[in-house]
This record gives C-alpha cells, sequence and structure tokens, in this order.
C-alpha cells in the first residue's frame, strides 16, 4: 500500500468516526445575533462607563492641527485604599481618571467610531479592514493592525499598515511558517512585533513603517509572557514559576536587570506595558485584581485595584487601559483619543489613536457618504444604439457607479421616482451603506450589471436582460457577474422565480425606473 | 416581465437560502477536517461552530468565494490557533486548561507521525488528502500559494515518509 494510499484511508476511517452533533443552521444564525446583541452592549456599556463624552460627527471630520484638549472632563471615581504589594512594598495609588472621548471598537465588523449613546460615527465595512484581531497605533494618524482573518491575496496573520491619508493597508510582514504576529509598539520609525512559532517559541522582531530594516530584536525565548516597548526599552516578561522581567534595547542589546526584575514580583506572568518610565502589569492581590505600576529605575511600586473603569492616567502623556489579561498604553498627548478594542472572546486588544488623527484619515471616515464602495477604474461601454434618452442615464448611471458618487445617483434616484428598496423610507445611500456593510457592494455590481445586454419590455430597458427574458442564452451572461453561488441559486430557480438580483431598469424616455434586488 | 412589487424581502434573501444549504451540506465534513488537522474534536466542534457562525454574519461577501468550505475550515482553523494561543496564557497564568479530547487513529504509527508534523503542513495533508482538494483549493483555503502547497506537502510527505518507513 503506498504511503498516500495509507494516509488518505487512515484520515476517512478516523474521520468516519468522528460524529457531530446535528447542527441547525439557524441556531449558528442566533448565535451570530447574540453576538452582535452581546458586542453593542458592550460598546454601550463601556462608552457610558467611561463617562463619554459625544464627539459629534462634524468635529471627527477636522482634519486640521489637532489642539491640545484642554478641557479634559477628570471625573473621578473614588480610588479605593490602596493594599500592600507583594513584599510589602508601599504602594501609593494610580490615579484613575476619565476624559471626554468617543470608541472606536476595532472588531469583527471592521474598525468602528462609537458614540456613547452607541450611534455609529463610521465602520469600515470592506474586507480590508474587517476581522481586526490587534491594532495599534502608528503614532501619525494611522493604524497597525492584524486580521483575525486575513482577506486574499495576503498571507494569514500577516501584519499591515493603513498609514494616515491611505485608502488600503500596506502589508509590512506575513508571519513565517504560519506563526502569529501580535502588533507591540510603533517606536521610532519601527513596528515591533512578536512573533508566536508554531513550534510553541516567541520572538521579537522590528520593521520599518517603508517595509525596510526587518530584524529580529530577540530571538526564540520559550515561556515569554508577554513583551513591551517604549522609547528605545523593550521590556520582556516571562512565564514560570518566577520568570522575572528581561530588559533590552530596542537594538536587541540585553540591558543589566535591576534587582526589582530579577525577584519574584507581581505581574511577571501577564501582560505588560510601559509609559513614561514605568512598567504596567497586572496582579492578583490580597484576592482583588491590581494595576501595578513599577517605577523601572527604583523598583518602587504602586497598585491600584481595578474596578469599574478601565483607563488609568499613567503621568502627563499616557493612560493604560486593561481587559482581562491585557493592558495596553497609549500616547495621547493631551489630545482626545480613542481606543481601539477587539472584540474576540474576551482577549481584547487596545490600542489608542488621536481621534481627530484618526478621522482624518479618507478611508476611516467623515460620515456616511464616504463609507466603502470599491472604485471601478473601467471604461465605460460604448453607445450600444439605445434610444438617446435611454443612452444617456444608462451612461450617468454608469459613470456614477462606477465613481461610487453615491450622493450624485441617489440625487438621480430620488429625481426620477426611481425604486430602490423594498423597505423603509430611507435615503438610498443609507441603502447602500447598509448593504455595503454587510458585504453587498451595489456601485461595481450595477457596473457589472450594466455590461450585459439589457431587454425592453413594457417600455423599460433592464439591465440584465434576463431579467425580463429568462432565457438561457441570458442566463450565461450572468455566469461571470454572480458569485457562483449565487448564479446556482438563482439559476435553479430560475422556472419559478427567475431573476431577482440586482437590476437596473430604465424607461424609453430616459427616466431611472428602479436599481433593485430582491422581490 | 416581472413586476417590481413593494415586498418587504430583505436584499440578503438569496444569500440567506444558500447559507442554509451551505451549512447543511458543508458542516460535518469541514469539522471532521478541522479535528483531523487539530488532533482535537472539542476544538474542532467549536471552532467550525465559531467560524460558521461568522460565515453566516457575512454571508453576501463569503457566497461569493470560490471555495466557501474553504474560506470556513481557515476561519475555525484561526480561530482554534487563537484559542490555543490563550490557552497557552492561561497556563502562563495558572489558570486550569482546558479540557481537549484527542483523536484516535486506528494505526497508532500514523497517528504519531501525523500529530508530529507542523500545524500548517497537517492541514494540507488533510485538505489534499481528507477533503480530496485540489492544489488550488488547498492554496485559496489557506491563503498560500500553490507552489507552497506543493512544498509543504513534499516536505510532510517526506517528514511521514521518515516517520513510518525510515527513509526519505
Amino acid at each position: 500500500m503506498s504511503l498516500e494510499k495509507r494516509i488518505r484511508d487512515e484520515l476517512h476511517d478516523t474521520a468516519e468516526r468522528l460524529a457531530l452533533v446535528p447542527g441547525e443552521y439557524r441556531r449558528a444564525m442566533e448565535r451570530g445575533a447574540t453576538r452582535r446583541r452581546q458586542r453593542l452592549a458592550m460598546i454601550v456599556t463601556g462608552a457610558l462607563a467611561l463617562g463619554v463624552v459625544v464627539v459629534a460627527a462634524n468635529a471627527i471630520e477636522l482634519a486640521g492641527p489637532v489642539e491640545p484638549a484642554s478641557d479634559v472632563a477628570t471625573t473621578l471615581g473614588p480610588v479605593p485604599p490602596v493594599t500592600s504589594a507583594p513584599g510589602s512594598v508601599e504602594t501609593t495609588a494610580v490615579p484613575v481618571m476619565m476624559a471626554d472621548e468617543i470608541v472606536a471598537v476595532a472588531s469583527i465588523d471592521g474598525l468602528g467610531v462609537y458614540s456613547p449613546g452607541g450611534e455609529t460615527a463610521f465602520l469600515t465595512s470592506d474586507p480590508y479592514h474587517q476581522s481586526i484581531s490587534w491594532a495599534i497605533s502608528d503614532g501619525e494618524g494611522g493604524l497597525v493592525f492584524t486580521h483575525e482573518v486575513t482577506p486574499l491575496p495576503w498571507v494569514q496573520g500577516t501584519l499591515m499598515w493603513l498609514g494616515a491619508g491611505a485608502s488600503m493597508p500596506s502589508p509590512l510582514v506575513a508571519p513565517e511558517g504560519g506563526g502569529v504576529i501580535t502588533p507591540l509598539e510603533v517606536d521610532q520609525g519601527s513596528v515591533f512585533y512578536r512573533l508566536d512559532d508554531l513550534a510553541g517559541s516567541s520572538s521579537i522582531r522590528a520593521i520599518g513603517l517603508d517595509g525596510s530594516d526587518s530584524r529580529v530584536v530577540v530571538g526564540p525565548t520559550p515561556m515569554l509572557g508577554s513583551a513591551a516597548v517604549s522609547e528605545g526599552l523593550l521590556v520582556l516578561s516571562l512565564g514560570g514559576d518566577c520568570g522575572g522581567y528581561a530588559l533590552y534595547d530596542t537594538a536587541g542589546t540585553a540591558l543589566p536587570t535591576p534587582d526589582w526584575a530579577s525577584e519574584c514580583g507581581p505581574g511577571v506572568q501577564n501582560d505588560i506595558a510601559l509609559a513614561d518610565g514605568y512598567l504596567f502589569t497586572l496582579s492578583d492581590i490580597d484576592s482583588q485584581r491590581q494595576l501595578v505600576r513599577i517605577d523601572l529605575e527604583t523598583g518602587e511600586q504602586a497598585s491600584t485595584p481595578i474596578i469599574e473603569g478601565w483607563q488609568v492616567e499613567a503621568e502627563a502623556a499616557s493612560r493604560v487601559a486593561y481587559g482581562g489579561n491585557i493592558i495596553r498604553v497609549g500616547d495621547f498627548s493631551g489630545d482626545e483619543f480613542v481606543e481601539t478594542e477587539s472584540y474576540s472572546e474576551g482577549h481584547g486588544t487596545f490600542a489608542f489613536l488621536p481621534s481627530i488623527h484618526l478621522a482624518a484619515n479618507p478611508r476611516l471616515g467623515s460620515g456616511m457618504g464616504e463609507l466603502p464602495c470599491t472604485v471601478l477604474d473601467v471604461p465605460n461601454p460604448e453607445p450600444t444604439g439605445l434610444p438617446a434618452p435611454v443612452e444617456e442615464k444608462f451612461q450617468q448611471v454608469f459613470t456614477l457607479a462606477k465613481t461610487c458618487d453615491l450622493e450624485a445617483l441617489a440625487e438621480v434616484v430620488r429625481e426620477d421616482g426611481a425604486a430602490f428598496t423594498y423597505g423603509g423610507d430611507e435615503h438610498p445611500v443609507q441603502t447602500w451603506v447598509r448593504n455595503a456593510r454587510f458585504g453587498f457592494d451595489i456601485m461595481p455590481m450595477t457596473v457589472r450589471i450594466l455590461n450585459t445586454p439589457p431587454a425592453l419590455v413594457d417600455g423599460i430597458y433592464a439591465w440584465p436582460g434576463v431579467f425580463v427574458t429568462n432565457s438561457e442564452e441570458d442566463w450565461q451572461q450572468l455566469s461571470g457577474i454572480l458569485s457562483a453561488a449565487e448564479f446556482d441559486l438563482m439559476y435553479k430557480q430560475r422556472d419559478d422565480i427567475g431573476y431577482l438580483g440586482l437590476r437596473v431598469g430604465i424607461t424609453e424616455d430616459g427616466r431611472l425606473s428602479y436599481l433593485i434586488s430582491g422581490d | 416581465m416581472m413586476a417590481v412589487d413593494t415586498g418587504e424581502i430583505p436584499v440578503v434573501r438569496f444569500a440567506t437560502g444558500s447559507f442554509e444549504a451551505f451549512y447543511e451540506t458543508n458542516r460535518q465534513h469541514i469539522f471532521r477536517a478541522l479535528a483531523l488537522t487539530l488532533g482535537n474534536s472539542d476544538l474542532a466542534a467549536d471552532s467550525v461552530d465559531e467560524a460558521m457562525v461568522r460565515a453566516y454574519q457575512r454571508w453576501r461577501t463569503v457566497s461569493t468565494y470560490d471555495n466557501q468550505a474553504g474560506w470556513v475550515y481557515r476561519v475555525g482553523l484561526n480561530w482554534a490557533r487563537s484559542r490555543l494561543r490563550k490557552r497557552k496564557r492561561e497556563i502562563l497564568s495558572d489558570q486550569p486548561p482546558e479540557l481537549s479530547t484527542e483523536l484516535t487513529f486506528s494505526d497508532p504509527d500514523l497517528e504519531r507521525a501525523v500529530m508530529a508534523l507542523p500545524l500548517e503542513a497537517r492541514s494540507v495533508v488533510v485538505l489534499r488528502f481528507y477533503l480530496d482538494w485540489s492544489t488550488d483549493e488547498v492554496a485559496d483555503a489557506l491563503g498560500i500559494r500553490p507552489g507552497t502547497v506543493k512544498s509543504r506537502l513534499h516536505r510532510a510527505m517526506n517528514e511521514l515518509r521518515v516517520q513510518l518507513e525510515g527513509n526519505p
């Protein structure tokens, strides 16, 4: 028996013995709906807990230099009495504060900015910005992030950079051999990241934001608990019974280990963060989860219990956020800032971004009209012998669709009284944006549909013609336009319900009659 | 011509219907492939459900993919990796690890050899020999180039040959 056959037979035999409880797809839907509700509740609750002040959508549109926020609302919750840290180190309280802010959430659905009431200021929903698992600021108004599921053609887990003003993320580095990359910090123009390989060891690496100077900073390190980078300093927390901390400069040179770092201390098995000369970590002290601050020079420790809030001011220019076992530091220099948090079974990440800088990125939002729509760089069709009024409207709709000029197309819809939805009285742009958020980008589909031969019936030219004719020949025109799944489904049902996908109708006198799908 | 009426069927009508068919047809196969890849049926069951939820949430997009099952497998595998990574951290934090259910092959030598392969190689072997996917389909599912699939499979087979037959 050949090896291949032996493997094949064994895999099939083993698989046959695996029984999965019969599932109902409706249960999957319900789970999905529940998750969405939970996510929304989390967002709203989080925003309210922070005492967030709404930043109006028009404020987000500001693109100019950022004025330091002088009126940060520092409504403080009471700081409980400080308990003792391990080793009976005398501690002082780390002040907890809340500030004016909006909240950005990096999640399975993309990057969203939410006001305290839960309204979406913007949401990117194209595949390139969906399913964000980790995100950090690049310090200049952009994002460095990884996807939970990286869109093709990039390798799964590729570290991406969306620079300020960019409309598409750029791949920085892909995990070698299928490992997992987690961005740590952008420091001195380089992105520092952690690579966990599939063999179980971890290393710290760096790469320039321009893709140059890719390097290993600290080689494979077993039992690496966490890593943090700030201002030329790299600190690793090490697992094990009492792994302690290891310090390096960002060139990878090991630094002398301070006494405090070599002793069993708080949080050596948890995530850490650096800011303002302090190391922050989490520790269970007196049976209570606490945020611990360690002075890097002196080793002096302070701690504060974690209560409702999840932001702590480090010093003048930084804040710490924590969630579960994960803490992150943001450098906001007094500006308003937003946080990004991934939603994935509680292993969230936090990254702090100056909100106005973030919103200055045209891709990331300045209102509903600029939400993602795929612009197609294709020529308009040559005149096809349609009556002049029809031809004119056809070319107009084609142009507006391919350029994603949603507002102008909505105006055509409004003026012509065209049907664009089967429910509600919302603005056409809202309908198209809502569909885009769910992955149905109507504009490029409109372009593709308008590239098929039309058919005339009852004084209306209809694209695609199969909507009218239901002929085999016209169905085949759609085979490369619809997805295989959609085509198959509709084709199977062609005798019962015909074509009910996206279609465009223009009357003989040049009025847009419909731009709609469904029935 | 069919009239444009004013019903209230949402635009996702087709996608919803096709998801149900997709779910019923593929869930078991993908679960088994994930279980063989991960060596853990409990984790695979969670993974396939999680991936199916995500497929449902974005079916309008996923349904346009040539290899939808491949997408679900990939999502499930990545989700499982995340869980394994999180579990590793929990262990580091002295929290109790989750229970696992290991698979048992009828051929223990082959089981040892297959499970000794790196996850990336195992996934290629499973997709190629269990699901009988072509090189292109495996590449599409894993988000890697066909050439990479071939080289991973070649290395994996060499490794298995060494483990099982004592020669490359």
